[in-house]
């Protein structure tokens, strides 16, 4: 009998020590938190803050955040979790600010939160709950007496730096593009104006043309039976000679749109002759068999020759000559 | 000077050539102004080629083909070529006679030594081939006997460029096998003038036979003799070549317009034309001016132009003409 007594006094003993130990362990984890405003309009911002205070080397297991606290509670945002520093008494403070609205009016429980945390040296887990909390949400109060208002249009956002950083981005990159671009014109220019200054002068082409028709002469080549070539190369010193002087594009002309091409030009009829006379021989020969006697070979070199010393002072074509066509035209 | 060979051909074209005044002179007294149709009529017929003609109606092609044969003492024939035309219509067919009891062969219009194939553009293709082939192998088939077609035989074919419903374009391939493209325009004003009080006058003007077909088939084989030089062959393949590949005569700018350049019927055509051209000057060798008279006719038809080429409104005469200021005259 005295062996049940023991039995059944010793176990309750046994779990009320186990329950006091417990209870002792959670007296020094507090969970505690706050509103800043317990009455708030319908979507009106305020901050929810909960704090915990445990003893140094406590493991706590602090709650992951959905869009909600309760039903009614919405969370906006939050902050990160703040560790303060010990307190006097060896005991850590945590802490985090929630941001936190509702939409439905009337009065609205917010929950006490369950915190996790394991004393040191024990794998145990132990459950603190922070004070519930009451909201009230009044609605708006309506002056049903004045007039409806019309509908507000849609509001533009205020713009962020963020929006307008592209632009800018946009606009100092065409800027630099636009004063590069002007940077290398500047110095194109200043080249093209400064390379004259060291170009060689150009040969006059009647210089050119006299001194190869001179060589042609050199050259005998009629006298060596080669009178086809000796005709085409003088008419191709004359007419590149007619091509720079004159630019008329004789080197791609005939003989008839040359002379023609040249009628522009104040240039000495009895000049005019001579090359007109010796481009037909010259034709003949090239196209035609001719074989000119040894005179006409000669005087054709000499007429191109007195064709290109009389005619080089004549580059632009004569005003008249120029003006009577165009009055032809219209 | 001396002009071994080419003196006597010369004369000998004097004397042959002799009849030309005398056509000029027939067909000046129908026909007003178009000197280069009639000039090219020539040119077709001394050098055995076909024309075709490009022109808006009523530019008295009918009357310039009708009146040439008129004064060769040949036979004309004018065939409207419409969308129900049969090749039978125009080469001939066999019919059952029943006097004989057997087939005959009735020769159609094609039988003629001047045929004036009048919008060839608005019959099928089958037609357009039996025409064609019949310039080409200048005899007929009819039933199992092949007729010779006489001789001269010269096609005159007419395009509207105006009208282009309803109509089959001649295919590339066929459009080769006439010798020059011929396009007229409207005659000036000072032409039309005469044009007008011809026609509402009480007398029209006829011409009179002047030479025999014998005649044109002798000029013709004198034609034939006329001198190209060497120098005249390689103006020919330079530019017949710059129409195939542009980029190696600097016209690089052509590379992407031209589809397809002239084929090697253009060279043998362009130095036939060249030929005929320097006989109707009375010259028994042909020069760099006769090529560019004939180049225009004898290529339009032989380039053709990429889809780039359209788009930016170029036209093959621009291409010609570029051609033509590009390639050096010898």
């Amino acid at each position: 009998m005295m062996k049940q007594w023991f039995v059944k006094y010793f176990g309750i003993a046994l779990v009320a020590l186990i329950g006091l130990s417990d209870w002792a362990t959670a007296q020094n984890v507090e969970a505690v938190s706050s509103i800043s405003a317990d009455t708030i309009l319908p979507g009106q911002q305020i901050t929810y803050e909960i704090n915990l205070k445990a003893p140094e080397g406590y493991l706590v297991e602090w709650p992951l955040w959905e869009d909600t606290l309760s039903k009614e509670v919405e969370i906006i945002r939050h902050k990160d979790v703040e560790q303060l520093p010990l307190d006097d008494k060896g005991n850590v403070w945590m802490r985090q600010q929630l941001t936190v609205t509702s939409f439905d009016t009337g009065v609205i429980r917010i929950p006490p939160i369950a915190l996790h945390f394991s004393p040191k040296g024990d794998t145990s887990k132990y459950e603190a709950l922070s004070n519930g909390l009451f909201l009230r949400v009044i609605p708006v109060a309506i002056d049903t007496s004045a007039a409806f208002k019309p509908i507000k249009g849609i509001q533009k956002a205020p713009l962020t730096f963020m929006e307008i950083l592209p632009w800018i981005i946009g606009f100092l990159g065409v800027a630099l593009i636009a004063l590069f671009l002007v940077w290398y014109f500047v110095k194109r220019q200043r080249r093209t104006t400064e390379m004259p200054l060291f170009e060689k002068p150009k040969r006059p082409p009647h210089l050119t043309a006299i001194e190869a028709l001179e060589n042609l002469r050199h050259e005998r080549l009629w006298q060596n039976g080669k009178v086809k070539e000796y005709y085409s190369q003088l008419t191709d010193i004359v007419r590149l000679y007619i091509e720079q002087q004159f630019h008329v594009l004789a080197v791609e002309m005939t003989t008839d749109e040359i002379l023609s091409g040249l009628k522009h030009f104040s240039i000495n009829p009895e000049a005019m002759q001579k090359l007109s006379g010796t481009l037909q021989i010259a034709d003949l020969v090239k196209f035609a068999k001719a074989q000119p006697t040894a005179l006409e070979n000669d005087l054709s070199l000499d007429h191109m020759l007195d064709f290109v010393k009389e005619s080089y002072g004549n580059g632009q074509p004569a005003e008249a000559a120029f003006s009577e066509e165009n009055q032809d035209k219209s | 000077m001396i002009v071994t060979d080419i003196k006597e051909l010369n004369e000998k074209i004097q004397r042959e050539s002799q009849f030309i005044d005398l056509i000029n002179l027939e067909m000046n007294k129908v026909i007003i102004g178009q000197k280069s149709m009639t000039e090219r009529l020539m040119i077709g017929l001394l050098s055995n080629g076909h024309i075709l003609l490009e022109g808006v109606p009523g530019l008295a092609k009918t009357l310039a083909i009708k009146s040439l044969a008129n004064v060769i003492k040949a036979d004309f024939s004018r065939i409207q070529f419409t969308p129900d035309l049969l090749p039978a219509d125009l080469l001939g067919t066999l019919i059952y006679s029943q006097k004989s009891e057997e087939f005959v062969v009735r020769k159609g219009p094609i039988f003629a030594n001047f045929i004036l194939a009048d919008e060839i553009n608005r019959s099928p293709a089958k037609v357009q081939s039996a025409l064609l082939e019949a310039m080409q192998e200048k005899q007929v088939t009819i039933g199992e006997k092949t007729f010779k077609l006489p001789d001269p035989f010269l096609v005159m074919a007419t395009q509207n460029p105006i009208e282009q419903e309803g109509t089959y374009p001649l295919p590339e391939a066929q459009v080769d096998r006439f010798m020059l493209k011929v396009v007229i325009s409207y005659p000036k004003k000072e032409e039309e003038k005469l044009i007008l009080r011809q026609n509402i006058s009480n007398e029209m003007p006829a011409t009179n036979s002047v030479i025999s077909t014998e005649d044109i088939l002798k000029a013709r084989a004198v034609v034939r003799e006329v001198y190209l030089d060497e120098k005249i062959e390689n103006y020919i393949t330079d530019i017949v070549f710059a129409s195939r590949f542009p980029t190696e005569y600097r016209l690089k700018k052509f590379e992407k317009l031209i589809s397809y350049g002239g084929s090697p019927r253009a060279s043998i055509n362009l130095a036939l034309a060249a030929k005929a051209y320097a006989f109707i000057k009375r010259r028994g060798y042909v020069i760099p001016e006769d090529i560019r008279a004939v180049a225009h006719d004898v290529l339009r038809h032989r380039i053709g132009l990429t889809y780039e080429a359209e788009a930016e409104n170029i036209t093959t005469e621009e291409i010609i003409n570029e051609i033509l200021n590009t390639i050096e005259v010898p």
